[in-house]
């Protein structure tokens, strides 16, 4: 059980996501574009954010670097998602902060354990 | 080139030219060599009288005898108006008639100051002689001219100044010049010859002028030529790789695109059949897992087209590190089991421990296409990998080897194998599986690294593919990024494909 925020303007590939995350049992907040997602992780503070790189405005990059750059949401980890698949694509996301990269299309099962794993990760064993 | 009447007149013209500047530069020449021969004359004159007839004595008294005078005064007034001439109008045509005229003058002056020695006459025939180096018959004319009269006038008025004796028969002089003119018929004809062989020398330059000046004429146009030629080849081949450019970024961008739709198809299907294995109903679990397959091909071929639009722009980036190729390729080999097993294949891995600097990433790929390769197109069979590498780190090579015992490639088929969406036909596009772009981005990729990827086959019986790889040293033991994670067609292939 977790808050995650998914910074997505694709809606279809939003409900995608949303599925199999409530589908595992955690909560989930939407952001459509940068500016957005970033205020979102302020407000919300989510255990996790999904960011889709290729936002309209304000880009993935420039969100989580910004996410990072504020005390209050520095510590979420971010998993980048994208339909880019150049090296230098993830070299970016790794430079602005991100925990780990996930190119498009997505073996979901595998997105899910990779959140548990930074989830749990994050909170003081029982 | 003579042919051409332009060149013809041009010779000619050229030809005349360098006539008259070679003859010209004889004619000045020879005036100067006039001037020194008759300025020694003169004093040899003056030398002659003092010599046989210094004074002149009436008994007791003597003074200088006349000869001495006429030496000196005469051979003066003969030598210097055409010395004169020589030094200062030298090559002009009146001037060589001055000096010939004034060279017969001096025969006559030096006869008379010896007393009309018949020795002397040679004076005469020796100047012709010298005249003729003019190569101009005329010259003779005023030359003949003079001695004839003068051995006329004095032949028949003073003979003991030119023949030496006091009575002489009037028609002595005739019998001198018929020798005069028998020998100036022949210098005559030598200065003929002479001038026509100068003719021809100057034609034959001409012509080498004329046709060397046409061929750097025609060399330079072809030069020009083959420089605007050039610049054509150059705009076009710029043009060529813009349009090349643009082509390998629209489908980059393409694929891009293409991946958030393939992202909903394969992610909602891949939510179904979760959905259906929570509620425990298989009934479409074929379709769910055909869907899952047609999508997973698409990303295949799509990435597979990133690839090589990356490779043909020049933007795959290698990230060389050091890795084990052997236990590599164990790891390709193991991936390929489910599908040898369902062929019936043996795969055997022959290799010990290589560290290799390179990409693994493109290495992996450029294996998983060859071995893929041999165990889909291979039944009941055997592929054999080995693996060798030879020389020092830095000029020695790697090899790959992957022998099938498959159904080989014909020779005609061997030669466009490596060539983009080229499958031996179409059916095996759908019976095997493929993108038909794997050996053409293997090839690429090894090629890219400093390697090749070469095959032999013999139809019908199994085919080999080596992947050549260059042994590079080190630059320092670097770690590849092992933080991120990536759904690479390669590994979803694995999982969902040879089930």
């Amino acid at each position: 059980m977790a808050l995650i925020l998914v910074v997505e303007d694709d809606e279809v590939n939003q409900e995608l996501v949303t599925r199999f995350l409530t589908r595992q049992g955690h909560r989930v907040q939407h952001a459509l574009d940068g500016i957005t997602g970033v205020s979102a992780a302020r407000e919300h503070v989510p255990d996790l954010i999904l960011m889709d790189m290729g936002l309209p405005g304000l880009d993935g990059w420039e969100a989580a670097r910004q996410i990072r750059a504020n005390p209050d949401t520095a510590h979420i980890p971010i998993i980048a998602l994208t339909a880019h698949a150049l090296p230098e694509d993830v070299q970016k996301a790794i430079e602005v902060g991100c925990d780990a990269y996930q190119t498009k299309p997505v073996v979901y099962m595998r997105l899910m354990k990779k959140i548990d794993e930074l989830v749990n990760a994050l909170r003081p064993s029982p | 080139m003579t042919s051409n009447p332009v060149s013809a007149m041009r010779i000619a013209s050229r030809a005349a030219f360098l006539f008259e500047a070679h003859h010209t530069a004889i004619y000045a020449r020879t005036d100067r060599l006039f001037a020194v021969l008759m300025l020694g004359q003169w004093a040899a004159a003056i030398a002659a009288a003092l010599w046989i007839t210094p004074r002149t004595w009436a008994g007791q008294y003597s003074q200088v005898h006349l000869h001495v005078w006429t030496a000196v005064v005469l051979g003066g007034a003969i030598t210097l108006p055409p010395v004169g001439l020589a030094l200062l109008r030298a090559g002009k045509a009146p001037v060589r008639y001055v000096i010939a005229a004034g060279q017969m003058l001096m025969s006559g002056l030096l006869i008379h100051l010896t007393g009309g020695r018949i020795e002397t006459h040679f004076h005469i025939f020796g100047s012709l002689a010298i005249l003729a180096i003019y190569r101009d018959w005329r010259v003779f004319v005023p030359a003949t001219a003079v001695a004839v009269a003068d051995h006329f006038f004095r032949g028949v008025y003073w003979p003991q100044s030119i023949f030496g004796m006091i009575a002489v028969t009037p028609w002595r002089w005739i019998e001198h010049a018929g020798w005069i003119i028998f020998e100036n018929v022949f210098l005559i004809r030598a200065c003929q010859q002479s001038v026509r062989e100068m003719k021809d020398i100057a034609r034959q330059r001409s012509e080498l002028e004329v046709t060397n000046e046409t061929v750097e004429l025609k060399v330079g146009e072809r030069t020009a030529a083959l420089e605007a030629t050039q610049e054509e080849l150059r705009e076009a081949k710029n043009v060529a790789e813009t349009a090349n450019q643009a082509k390998s970024i629209f489908l980059a961008t393409m694929s891009h695109e293409l991946r958030t739709p393939l992202n909903a198809i394969l992610g909602f299907a891949e939510l179904i059949e979760e959905e259906m294995k929570d509620r425990a109903i298989h009934d479409w679990d074929r379709e769910i897992f055909k869907i899952r397959r047609a999508g997973t091909h698409l990303l295949a071929l799509i990435s597979d087209i990133l690839d090589l639009s990356k490779i043909e722009a020049g933007r795959l980036e290698l990230r060389s590190a050091n890795f084990d190729i052997s236990a590599l390729i164990r790891e390709v080999a193991a991936s390929f089991e489910p599908l040898a097993a369902k062929n019936r294949v043996e795969v055997v891995v022959v290799s010990g421990p290589i560290t290799l600097y390179g990409d693994r990433m493109r290495v992996r790929q450029c294996l998983f296409n060859l071995l893929g390769n041999a165990c889909k197109f291979t039944r009941d069979g055997r592929v054999l990998v080995e693996a060798a590498g030879s020389g020092a780190p830095g000029e020695g090579r790697f090899a790959v080897r992957v022998v099938d015992t498959g159904i080989g490639i014909s020779p005609e088929d061997l030669t466009k194998l490596f060539s983009h969406f080229t499958q031996l036909d179409a059916s095996i596009a759908r019976k095997f599986g493929g993108t038909g772009l794997g050996l053409s981005i293997s090839r690429k990729l090894a090629r890219l690294m400093g390697g090749d990827v070469t095959a032999e086959s013999t139809f019908g019986q199994g085919s080999t593919f080596t992947l050549h790889l260059p042994l590079i040293a080190a630059p320092s033991a670097r770690a590849a990024p092992g933080l991120l994670e990536t759904s690479s067609q390669s590994a979803f292939a694995e999982e969902v494909l040879w089930h």
